[in-house]
């Protein structure tokens, strides 16, 4: 099977012209996520996840290496990476139909076609009659279940959760998390999510990946437990993560 | 002994987010007109008229400022004239005209200015050395520079305008959220839709308040430009009446004037709350 995405020795500096000192963001990352797994990184704050979720968006160029993303030749207006970041970023000013529907506007589908595809995502979800509201007229949770509609909505072979429920409170995140990760499931999505919380990680992911500062790979874990999301928090992997991440920021201290 | 800690938090705690925004329906009730939340301002201007009538004669000669009824009695004779109605119809004119073409300006040259680093390089200190030219000289020299009156007046609008609604338009681009910006960024819009999607309506906000300076600022300099060199218009009638020193006659003219920027005024909120029924409005 070829992996949805790839990347491949992919590293990011900044500076180093205009007599600014070079820094590197992140220094040498490879792998590979497969369609339907759910691949968690983890790391310290500031060690360059963020810089590499926007090479994966194509919002940075990196300064060395690869990214391959293995896209549908056209399955309809689709993106092949989208992502859900921890702030919902809806737009105040459009409906939720509108914000859900963002991803198609900016393909430039007609306004009909991208809310009779917008729609049956926000039943999904339980906002079907939300749709003509603003965004100020949401919870925060229903604000987030609208950007993750609007992540589906484009069809990505790549879906990228960026710290997505680390804003909610414990139960509003735990049952979206559930929602995120039975469509996920349903659409075969390759996902690569990003977050802090080790113990997360570790009960959504099929492997986790642990990265230095700045971001390089320092290990590996692949869980061998049932499908992501019901399993218990390993207690053991934990302790060993946090010591890892633990580590590395006194060497970077 | 020590107190147990206060609960802050639940007495003073906003109704649930859903349950505040049920007012859709109810904020335009809120919002309507009524004589009941404008009592304070009609009872100020009820003692300004009275203050007018009776303290007034007192304190000035009439020469010098005019009783309330002498005002009123020249209001009625100046709206008797026909010509009346031509001045107001062409400073009016003048005004949306010049607020239309230094708007649509403003703000292209504005989300330029914002977009790009060179064009903001070169052109932003010519923007804001315009902005800091005294309006008599750009009268002075419209009258140096045009022989038609209408291309004097229309210069000064645009001269004047123009430069306000570019600087708050740029301020409008460069105020949009950065994470707003790298979400539909990432969507892959062309850069006609990245306008269209964030830069304009992001910068909106900014965009209706450069407007509104601008309208007010156009408003005031137009009759400035009728009076120095335009035969028609309230400026016009307003110079007229002061070669005959009647001061009457300035009065209503410049009430004239204030109702006719008010009307636009209003027109202009009710676009912006619209444009804006997005939005949550402060309301201390």
């Amino acid at each position: 099977m070829k992996p949805a995405i790839k990347l491949t020795d992919v590293g990011k500096d900044f500076g180093g012209t205009g007599g600014k000192p070079k820094r590197v963001a992140v220094r040498r990352v490879s792998f590979s996520v497969y369609p339907g797994e759910v691949l968690c990184i983890v790391g310290k704050s500031g060690c360059g996840k963020s810089t590499l979720v926007n090479m994966m968006l194509g919002l940075e160029t990196p300064s060395r290496g690869s990214i391959t993303i293995d896209s549908k030749p056209n399955s309809g207006h689709h993106r092949p990476v989208a992502a859900v970041f921890q702030t919902d970023r809806l737009l105040p000013w459009r409906t939720v139909v509108d914000n859900a529907a963002l991803g198609l506007e900016a393909a430039g589908v007609s306004k009909r076609q991208r809310h009779d595809a917008a729609r049956p995502w926000l039943e999904r979800v339980g906002l079907e009659t939300w749709g003509g509201h603003y965004p100020h007229e949401l919870s925060g949770g229903m604000r987030q279940r609208v950007s993750i509609c609007r992540a589906f909505v484009l069809q990505p072979e790549v879906l990228i959760l960026d710290e997505a429920f680390g804003h909610l409170d414990e139960v509003t995140a735990q049952q979206l998390r559930q929602d995120c990760l039975k469509i996920i499931a349903e659409t075969n999505t390759a996902v690569i999510m990003v977050t802090h919380n080790i113990a997360e990680a570790l009960a959504t992911g099929h492997r986790v990946l642990v990265l230095g500062k700045p971001a390089e790979i320092i290990k590996e874990f692949e869980l061998k437990a049932p499908g992501p999301g019901e399993r218990k928090v390993y207690p053991a992997l934990r302790d060993e993560i946090f010591d890892l991440i633990e580590k590395q920021s006194e060497y970077t201290a | 002994m020590k107190a147990p800690p206060a609960e802050p938090a639940a007495a003073i705690e906003p109704p649930p987010v859903a349950a505040q925004e049920a007012t859709p329906e109810t904020a335009p009730a809120e919002a309507r007109w009524s004589v009941g939340r404008h009592t304070n301002v009609l009872l100020l201007l009820l003692a300004l008229l009275l203050f007018w009538q009776f303290a007034v004669p007192l304190l000035v000669p009439g020469y010098v400022f005019p009783t309330l009824e002498t005002v009123v009695d020249k209001f009625a004779a100046i709206l008797r004239s026909r010509n009346t109605y031509v001045d107001i119809f062409n400073t009016t004119l003048r005004i949306i005209g010049g607020f239309v073409v230094s708007g649509l300006v403003g703000i292209c040259f504005g989300v330029a200015l914002a977009m790009s680093k060179r064009l903001n390089a070169t052109f932003m200190p010519v923007v804001r050395f315009i902005t800091g030219v005294p309006a008599l000289t750009w009268v002075l020299l419209a009258i140096i520079w045009f022989r038609s009156t209408e291309l004097r007046i229309w210069f000064l609008m645009f001269v004047l305008m123009a430069p306000i609604v570019t600087i708050n338009t740029y301020d409008g681009v460069r105020s949009i959220s950065y994470e707003l910006y790298q979400m539909v960024l990432s969507l892959g819009p062309n850069k006609f839709r990245l306008l269209r999607l964030i830069v304009l309506p992001g910068a909106t906000p900014f965009v209706f308040s450069g407007l509104k300076v601008g309208l007010s600022f156009g408003g005031r300099f137009v009759v400035f430009a009728e009076a120095m060199s335009a035969d028609s218009g309230i400026g016009s009638a307003m110079y007229t009446m002061n070669q005959t020193f009647d001061i009457a006659g300035i009065i209503v003219w410049t009430l004239l004037l204030v109702i006719v920027l008010a009307v636009l005024d209003v027109l202009l909120t009710k676009v912006e709350r619209h444009w804006f029924r997005w939005r949550r409005d402060f309301q201390g």
